[in-house]
């Protein structure tokens, strides 16, 4: 049976406190949550991904005052979706799967979520779009950046999983 | 030396936080409770706060929320025995009667990055920088929520558009206080 790295806890943890917190309140249109749900998508194996993404979907709907089971429901589809086109790609040459691949997929999410937000509040806002697509992009590569995982020196890989 | 600097600093700052809340509840007399606040919702497109304060503090479902100055920032949607939801003013579900100008009345909404008011019939003299406040049974003085932005009037349209620019548009807050 497959075990849960809790490297991967930890930062998703660390994720969703800096959700809740906020530290620059509502200027920051970025949920680091769903970016570490992106992250999972295109770095780990499916089913870790698709288990935390579940668990901490039913943390983030447990924060909200309504019982709609939203993210629980979004955030493991988004990683099936990546997981599926990601591997699509297999043949691709490395440096084109990084560049091309992986920005394409992490766009296609974050419009998804949009989209799905969008209809759910009912509301069309373009500029606070362009916001949340940039700034999430931003933040997503320095998470990225910060875990080193694209150079092949990050850890997760090697012991995400123990058999 | 820094650090008890740094604690003077804070106790200073918190001082003269509460000394203009304190100025608006004397000024009123009001029975006003202040609140922690515990987190922030966790999704971009909501706008709710956790306070650190429920049924054990009398907190009740509709009571509206104030910064130091006064001003509405929102109104409570849940509350439970430690702890309630606090709605923003700017959150999509946020609805509330409020008052523009002198005597017109219509239904304000959170827009995420604002808020409008509805149901204003065209005719409505109203202009922009005209004052959105709100009264309610249990208060004897309006309190205010912001000014008006602009004003859109369709040919084909019985209502207007009115934009409003919030008076409590922070992005940071301290502490929140309830009114009771």
């Amino acid at each position: 049976m497959k075990k849960l790295n809790p490297k991967l806890l930890f930062l998703f943890s660390s994720l969703f406190l800096l959700d809740l917190i906020r530290p620059l309140g509502y200027s920051l249109a970025v949920e680091f949550v769903f970016l570490g749900v992106i992250f999972l998508s295109l770095n780990e194996d499916l089913l870790s991904a698709l288990i935390v993404s579940a668990l901490f979907g039913l943390l983030c709907d447990s924060f909200n005052p309504g019982i709609k089971p939203m993210y629980l429901i979004e955030f493991p589809l988004i990683c099936l979706l990546n997981n599926y086109l990601f591997s699509h790609f297999r043949f691709v040459s490395r440096q084109t799967r990084i560049l091309i691949v992986k920005n394409s997929l992490i766009l296609l999410a974050l419009i998804i979520h949009l989209i799905v937000n969008s209809i759910h509040n009912g509301l069309i806002l373009p500029l606070f779009w362009i916001k949340f697509v940039m700034q999430s992009f931003l933040i997503y590569f320095l998470i990225n950046y910060s875990l080193d995982k694209d150079k092949g020196t990050h850890s997760f890989k090697k012991s995400s999983i123990i058999q | 030396m820094q650090i008890k600097i740094k604690e003077f600093q804070d106790l200073k700052k918190e001082n003269q936080y509460l000394r203009k809340a304190l100025n608006f509840k004397k000024s009123n007399k009001i029975d006003l409770v202040g609140v922690g606040i515990l987190s922030f919702s966790p999704s971009s497109w909501q706008r709710y706060l956790l306070l650190n304060g429920g049924e054990d503090i009398n907190l009740k479902k509709g009571l509206l929320a104030v910064n130091e100055k006064g001003k509405l920032i929102g109104k409570i949607t849940e509350v439970k025995k430690t702890f309630s939801h606090l709605l923003l003013i700017n959150d999509p579900n946020f609805k509330l009667s409020v008052f523009v100008g002198k005597f017109s009345s219509g239904l304000l909404k959170g827009t995420l990055t604002g808020a409008k008011i509805l149901y204003i019939e065209k005719k409505e003299a109203i202009k922009k920088g005209d004052k959105v406040w709100v009264k309610t049974d249990s208060l004897s003085f309006p309190i205010e929520v912001g000014k008006v932005k602009s004003i859109k009037k369709g040919t084909y349209q019985l209502f207007c558009d009115i934009a409003v620019e919030l008076t409590s548009e922070s992005i940071f807050f301290n502490k929140i206080f309830i009114l009771r």
